[in-house]
């Protein structure tokens, strides 16, 4: 999915934050809830979003790919470690902190099989998109698009829908189960 | 189930069947037909086996209201007495329905719906009752290390998975006589001379038999 947005004056460095914070609310419909949580010697997200089925831990990297994975993984690991503290801080209409949580690492130049690597070996959804900026730094435009995961068809299925088709949903078995089940297998 | 009944039965060991499936009909006193007699035991259907114990299936139509749960508590034959198979549906909601303590043997074909299908049942079995014995068969596994590759894993990623009692009986090697002895609804084990199906059914029961006898 690519989306250009219209420009948005001033340094790009200081409004990257909001920019992307647009992309989010208007391209893919989340609601961002706070900026810049956490700090960047415990881990730390730029943006906390949700779309009200999930919570997205936005990291919006400005280094190369794999300092920007580190972030979000730290960032998530504070997350997870301070869930019980965040939850005395947001109101459940404001956000659900017990709703499934996935990563969005957003990069300049993520590398071709990112998206599989974080699939395969991740036990969080991860979300890799890349952008562009363009123009001035007084008169910016940016592009926001999704990695192409090499191993889209199977990360894309619907697993729900193969629960239902057995007949096992009340047995519980988690999309992470059904990965690792295929991979054991190598199916 | 047909045949590992009368393959216990053969071991002098008394099977009583719940034949609780009711998805496609009774599918045991079908399997069953040629071989049962309605007329010899009250409320059960017989296969005489003369000198052997008799193999009894009941059936749920003949213990209206009853629940599985409550037959197994008043058919459960005594410690080391004999074995009460139960056939359920094929669901997940059969296992979580069941209210007393059991052992599985469940069947496993080798291919990718069946054998997470499989998962899920024996998930669901732990949960149930950690303590319950769980064997596997793999039914229909075609010759090739491939096959056999996939059953390994399959039992090593049970055993890391879902840890408890668990134990592999090897697996049946399907060919025409099942579909022969299931047209002619008389037992592989009963009906049929030797043939591949035949022995690894014997082999299967062999070691359910040799393995009840080394569980804890």
């Amino acid at each position: 999915m690519t989306r250009i947005l219209t420009p948005i004056s001033g340094k790009t460095a200081v409004y990257l934050d909001q920019v992307c914070a647009r992309y989010f609310r208007e391209a893919l419909g989340l609601r961002v809830v706070q900026y810049g949580l956490g700090n960047s010697f415990t881990g730390r997200i730029d943006l906390l979003a949700t779309d009200g089925t999930g919570i997205q831990l936005i990291t919006i990297g400005t280094a190369d790919f794999p300092g920007d994975l580190l972030r979000s993984l730290t960032g998530y690991r504070w997350f997870r470690e301070n869930r019980a503290f965040l939850q005395r801080l947001y109101a459940p209409d404001e956000i659900d902190l017990g709703l499934p949580v996935s990563l969005v690492v957003l990069s300049q130049a993520p590398p071709p099989d990112a998206g599989a690597l974080c699939r395969e070996l991740l036990t969080v959804p991860v979300l890799l998109l890349t952008y562009r900026l363009y123009g001035s730094g007084e008169d910016p435009d940016i592009s926001v698009e999704r990695v192409p995961d090499i191993g889209e068809g199977s990360g894309r299925e619907d697993l729900g829908a193969l629960r239902r088709e057995l007949g096992i949903e009340a047995a519980g078995l988690t999309d992470q189960d059904i990965r690792d089940f295929r991979q054991a297998l190598g199916f | 189930m047909a045949n590992l009944s009368l393959e216990l039965a053969r071991s002098r060991r008394p099977a009583v069947i719940w034949d609780g499936d009711g998805g496609e009909g009774s599918r045991i006193a079908d399997m069953m037909e040629g071989v049962v007699r309605p007329d010899l035991v009250p409320g059960a259907l017989a296969v005489r086996l003369y000198g052997l114990p008799d193999v009894l299936i009941h059936r749920p139509a003949t213990h209206l209201g009853e629940k599985p749960g409550e037959f197994v508590r008043a058919a459960a034959p005594s410690e080391g007495g004999g074995f009460l198979l139960l056939s359920l549906s094929d669901t997940v909601e059969s296992i979580m329905q069941g209210d007393v303590p059991f052992d599985a043997v469940v069947l496993c074909p080798p291919d990718e719906a069946s054998l997470l299908k499989a998962y899920a049942f024996v998930k669901v079995i732990r949960e149930k009752d950690p303590a319950s014995r769980v064997y596997l068969v793999f039914d229909g596994l075609p010759p090739g290390e491939k096959a056999r590759e996939t059953s390994f894993r399959f039992e090593g990623f049970l055993r890391e998975k879902l840890p408890g009692w668990l134990a592999c009986l090897g697996s049946l090697h399907r060919d025409e006589t099942l579909e022969r002895s299931m047209e002619e609804r008389l037992p592989v084990v009963l009906g049929h001379g030797v043939s591949a199906y035949r022995d690894s059914l014997q082999a299967v029961s062999a070691a359910f038999l040799s393995s009840v006898k080394g569980a804890p």
